[in-house]
């Protein structure tokens, strides 16, 4: 009888292994590349899963003058507030928690490509042993038994050690992978103008999902870094298409506050005093620009 | 429930999962095989945590003595088998996982005689001939040492693209070294200088065997081919071809004037020398005994009139022109085999991959002793 490995193997590890290997031998013997190609194909299939999400997303920020006014009405009332706010998602079609999904999806395929990742770069006895039973016997990847052990350099670094290992210029991979993770969860997460579950959760996946992938990527070799960037990078071109491209320019109206609280309001209070930054977090920089921009307009007509 | 809170909840799980998630992903702990030897009546198997030499009585499994390698070795667990010659046993030790000790000890008490810092993982056993001392390791290199001296042999060591994980052959002057970056090598023994080299199709974890009366060196290669080269120039054999259905790990035997290979492919072949063909009513199926699919990484023995090979699921088979005679255990297989079976004085001594070694009769396969290293040892 099959168990749960039985299962994991021969659907996603032997799968994404001989995909990896059979990159490898048409790529001139360069795992870097089959890496980045891999993610790309990767990224291909999971459309289908992730273009609702990403779809769901841009209707969230349409929803934001909506939530703003629902905020002004049942601001004292929480409760009141998250039923209108929920209704008002179901009657948009909007997934509240669009943001974590496509990045929980990932989840088994990277821990997947990990796996692939540490076999097929294996480089000592019982690695190899591992290794040729998950090969195919096809004809077709049976010339992948002449190019084991494989090259696993790229620029003299090691993809199947980890950063910690490397030390020195890699610890700049975990960087990158969590700077690129943020800015694409950035760009996906739509953070309502209220305070529900959900859009706290959002708020919290802003600071916790890009942390978490650089954790990772400082504790698993550097050739699993190469596919977040990837992945990363594409997410964020396609959320680009989908929703604009205003969510790159993080660097206007960013302050350490705002990060590190993911752009939420912090007390009625002060939401009362400002429209605009109780919908910081989610609406796109734009939206605050154009905020900015009504408030000078105001003090010139005061004058 | 405040929205800080929930924010501080969200964050938990998330780094919990990380953690989870980071344990379930982690790179399985690598280390290799028991390394096991027979000479001289002594059977010498590393086992144990932390890894010594047992020095077992061939006859009875008495432990006669242990060597335990007194370096740093900071929870890694390579090594290599133990050789013994020149009245010394030579093993050797990771002490990280880039560095070694190549150790000479006493082979009956276990006394260190003298022990000397290698960089890199050995993982064969080293060999003695005329003197000198020769292992390769992980990073490419074949090395000579001087016994007496303790130092590496002028011209030595020898350079290659990749790992040596098999031992060099010493033959007629020469030191023949499989590489996995493809190549066979052959050395001047005294200088280390090449002579030749020879491409394989995959990558060679096996030490070659020469025919010496054919002059032929036979090597099986990752590419599922035997390779028949000419010792004197390089030269592949013309007319001489076999390929197996997967990975040729171990060495290949020569007996009864017949190649006997194991494959991963989990069958046994027994070849014609000259031209490769496989000489019928073999291969032999492992999976004939077990009903499932099986890999044999351990080279094949001869033991008396049979020949015995391990499998990976823990199976050990007598095989005689063709069939199987007997097999061991009669039940459910306790660990893999990878390490290649011993053969001594009308038994066969097996090292488990849980450290354990049974001694069986070669005749009909019952267990003759077994040993256990101590636990917590």
């Amino acid at each position: 009888m099959l168990g749960i490995g039985d299962i994991w193997t021969a659907f996603i590890l032997r799968p994404m292994l001989n995909a990896l290997l059979w990159l490898y031998s048409v790529l001139g013997g360069q795992f870097w590349l089959a890496i980045i190609f891999f993610t790309v194909v990767v990224r291909l299939l999971m459309t289908p899963l992730m273009l609702p999400q990403q779809r769901s997303a841009k209707k969230m920020q349409e929803l934001q003058p909506k939530l703003q006014e629902l905020q002004k009405k049942y601001g004292k009332d929480r409760e009141k507030l998250s039923q209108e706010q929920m209704k008002l998602y179901k009657e948009g079609g909007v997934n509240p928690l669009g943001g974590c999904l496509p990045m929980l999806i990932q989840f088994p395929v990277w821990i997947g490509l990990y796996q692939s990742i540490i076999q097929a770069l294996g480089h000592q006895p019982l690695q190899l042993l591992s290794l040729s039973q998950n090969i195919y016997a096809s004809p077709l990847f049976q010339r992948i038994w002449t190019e084991v052990p494989l090259n696993r350099f790229f620029l003299s670094m090691d993809l199947s050690l980890t950063p910690q290992t490397l030390g020195g210029l890699t610890y700049a991979l975990p960087v990158f992978v969590a700077f690129t993770s943020w800015l694409q969860t950035k760009m996906t997460t739509t953070a309502s103008s209220g305070d529900g579950q959900a859009a706290s959760m959002n708020q919290s996946m802003t600071l916790m999902m890009p942390l978490m992938f650089g954790f990772f990527s400082l504790n698993f070799s550097t050739g699993l870094s190469f596919y977040f960037i990837v992945s990363n990078v594409i997410g964020i071109i396609t959320q680009g298409f989908i929703s604009g491209w205003e969510g790159l320019l993080f660097w206007q109206g960013l302050n350490l506050s705002n990060l590190l609280t993911g752009g939420a309001k912090s007390a009625p209070s002060q939401q009362a005093s400002s429209n605009e930054t109780e919908a910081a977090p989610a609406k796109s920089q734009k939206g605050t620009k154009s905020g900015s921009k009504k408030r000078k307009k105001k003090r010139r007509r005061k004058r | 429930m405040t929205q800080r809170s929930r924010r501080l909840g969200a964050a938990i799980g998330l780094l919990l999962l990380a953690v989870v998630l980071s344990g379930c992903g982690a790179a399985p702990t690598t280390q290799n095989w028991p390394g096991l030897t027979a000479n001289d009546g002594t059977i010498y198997v590393i086992s144990g945590l932390p890894q010594q030499v047992y020095m077992l009585d061939a006859e009875t499994g008495a432990q006669k003595a242990t060597f335990v390698p007194q370096g740093e070795h900071k929870g890694v667990l390579y090594w290599s088998p133990v050789t013994v010659g020149g009245g010394l046993a030579f093993v050797g030790f990771a002490e990280s996982s880039k560095t070694s000790v190549l150790y000479a000890f006493d082979p009956d008490a276990g006394q260190e005689q003298w022990h000397i810092d290698v960089e890199d993982l050995i993982l064969a056993a080293p060999v003695y001939a005329d003197g000198v001392v020769y292992f390769g390791t992980s990073d490419g290199r074949v090395h000579a040492v001087d016994v007496e001296t303790q130092t590496a042999k002028p011209g030595w060591p020898f350079q290659t693209a990749q790992a040596i994980w098999a031992s060099p052959l010493i033959a007629d002057g020469r030191a023949y070294v499989s590489s996995m970056d493809h190549h066979l090598y052959c050395l001047d023994a005294e200088t280390g200088q090449k002579v030749w080299d020879f491409e394989a199709g995959g990558a060679l974890a096996a030490q070659p065997i020469l025919d010496a009366s054919r002059d032929i060196l036979y090597i099986g290669a990752f590419d599922g081919k035997v390779y028949a080269i000419q010792a004197d120039s390089g030269q592949a054999v013309e007319g001489f071809y076999f390929k197996a259905e997967n990975w040729i790990w171990s060495e290949v035997l020569m007996a009864d004037d017949q190649l006997y290979v194991s494959s991963l492919d989990g069958k046994l072949y027994a070849l014609d020398p000259s031209t490769g063909t496989v000489n019928p009513p073999y291969p032999y199926d492992s999976q004939d005994v077990s009903g499932e699919s099986d890999t044999i990484r351990a080279a094949p023995v001869q033991a008396g009139e049979f020949i015995v090979v391990a499998t990976e699921s823990g199976r050990v088979i007598a095989v005689k022109d063709g069939l199987g005679q007997w097999s061991w255990p009669s039940g459910v297989p306790q660990a893999p085999i990878l390490t290649n079976p011993v053969v001594s004085e009308g038994r066969v001594h097996i090292a488990l991959t849980n450290g354990q070694v049974q001694t069986l009769q070669a005749e009909n396969g019952a267990q003759s002793w077994s040993f256990s290293p101590p636990k917590g040892d």
